[in-house]
């Protein structure tokens, strides 16, 4: 993979042109067969490099390492370096499909990253993801989106060594999963990502189940409603996962500032 | 003068079978798309399909949306409901297709034979029971005439494994229910006959792979639109 790899435009690469939004038990948008076969593969294949890197329990810059708290994924974190087919999620078109599916607005402000789930995962615990991140403040012109860089601005806090002004808190806006890696998915073996009524509801009766299937996403916008859950799987299960981020003042205008969930 | 679509009240939407129809048929039937857990991956009353890249352009797989209900059919009361909304959200029911099924493959001597039979049965061949029951009596036993004149009738799909004991499988169980589906099918269409309504049952071979989902669907067409009652139509796959 190469540092220097351009996104590839989304219009060539994109299969499925039908996307379906549903209303219950809250918005979100499905879709399956999301890419082309060929970008399918050649995603597939760059993901599956990284896993063969081995999993890690510790955070190794690399590796899918774990480190997410409440969380038993092994994550990584996608930056612009990581290149090859990784890029489209650090792309401004895919950032504006993901926000204008739920009238977010756009922000050069991003977070993408992969997660790989081994046999016997737990039940996650229901979350609504409508929460805070800071990020360095995005430079003018600059066209690649800001990712956070958690050795200069905390992801959670804002603390570090930027100043008041080379930094800017945002609230998460929106979220896809994008399914990949789970070859042979059929119902029973878990790992859905489950959609809830409500924060108090039974982690295991979720009003939906958005299964896992190869090249299908789910996306939704994070909203203090927006209750989910990944559900206990029986066999491996990886993803991409993205979100694009909203202005405080957009969010605050539209559900509250008291509804935002801060980080525990 | 714009005709009035038939109404199909289809069970098992979200199943293979059930998307096939809708697929095919949607543009066809007012289609009343009942599911359990898994909702159908169609435009709805309350879902909407969107090009991701032209969000205000139209998409054609918006304009037949059919009318989703979740529903648990082997509770008798769920069936009601069903019915009931059916008829307050569109008037009238003119074909009902009970194409929801459940199966369980074990051996007739293991425990979970015996836990799930009771639910298989309910499924499988109690609620085409419930629901063309609920029919007749909230609608069709009033509307003699309506019937014959709509062509009012039921299509359940049933299973070869009704007819032919395919041994050791561990279908025992799922068998029977079908086997019973079908002996139910003659006794309703002889019982429905006075009310102007028409039964028939589609017994298929295992679909996709040795009977094809589109000759299911098919066969369900071919009875809706024919003038038979008390009668199956057999698909089977090489012998």
């Amino acid at each position: 993979m190469t540092a220097t790899a351009q996104a590839p435009e989304l219009v060539d690469v994109l299969a499925n042109r039908r996307w379906l939004h549903r209303t219950r038990p809250f918005h979100h948008v499905v879709a399956r067969d999301v890419f082309t076969e060929r970008f399918y593969t050649e995603l597939a294949g760059a993901t599956s490099d990284l896993l063969a890197a081995g999993l890690s329990d510790a955070p190794s810059s690399g590796r899918f390492s774990r480190g997410m708290t409440g969380y038993d994924a092994y994550g990584l974190g996608i930056t612009h370096d990581l290149g090859g087919p990784f890029s489209l999620f650090l792309s401004p078109q895919w950032r504006d499909v993901l926000s204008d599916q739920f009238a977010v607005g756009r922000t050069p402000y991003v977070f993408a990253g992969a997660h790989h789930h081994r046999p016997g995962g737990r039940t996650g615990f229901l979350h609504n993801d409508y929460n805070p991140v800071w990020f360095p403040r995005a430079a003018e012109g600059d066209e690649r989106l800001q990712l956070p860089d958690p050795s200069r601005c905390d992801f959670k806090t804002g603390a570090g060594t930027l100043s008041e002004d080379e930094k800017v808190e945002t609230i998460r806006g929106a979220v896809v999963i994008y399914y990949l890696l789970n070859d042979g998915w059929q119902p029973g073996d878990g790992g859905e990502t489950g959609l809830f009524a409500s924060g108090t509801d039974d982690p295991d009766a979720p009003a939906g189940r958005c299964p896992p299937l190869n090249n299908s996403l789910v996306a939704f916008e994070c909203t203090p409603f927006s209750f989910h859950a990944f559900l206990a799987n029986q066999r491996p299960r990886t993803s991409i996962i993205m979100w694009v981020h909203r202005t405080v003042d957009e969010a605050y205008e539209k559900y509250g500032a008291d509804q935002v969930e801060r980080w525990q | 003068m714009a005709v009035t679509p038939r109404v199909c009240l289809l069970t098992g939407a979200s199943g293979l079978l059930g998307t096939r129809f809708i697929e095919r048929l949607a543009s066809r039937y007012q289609v009343v798309a009942v599911h359990l857990h898994q909702p159908v991956d169609f435009a709805s009353q309350d879902q909407y399909f969107m090009d991701p890249l032209a969000p205000d352009d139209d998409i054609a797989a918006n304009d037949h949306p059919v009318f989703t209900l979740a529903a648990d059919l082997s509770d008798p009361g769920e069936c009601t409901r069903v019915v009931k909304q059916a008829l307050a959200t569109f008037g009238q029911v003119d074909l009902l297709v009970c194409g929801a099924g459940q199966r369980h493959w074990s051996s007739l001597l293991t425990e979970e034979s015996s836990r799930v039979a009771a639910g298989t049965f309910a499924v499988n061949t109690l609620s085409p029971l419930w629901l063309a029951g609920e029919l007749a009596r909230q609608a069709w036993a009033g509307t003699v005439e309506e019937n014959v004149e709509r062509n009012r009738n039921v299509v359940t799909v049933a299973s070869s494994a009704g007819v032919y004991v395919y041994p050791d499988l561990g279908q025992g169980v799922y068998a029977a229910s079908k086997a019973a589906l079908i002996h139910l099918g003659y006794h309703l269409a002889s019982e429905c006959w006075d009310i102007g309504v028409r039964v028939n049952t589609v017994v298929p071979d295992t679909f996709p792979g040795r009977a094809e989902t589109d000759d299911v669907i098919d066969a369900i067409v071919a009875f809706d639109e024919g003038s038979e009652t008390g009668r199956t139509t057999t698909l089977l796959g090489p012998s």
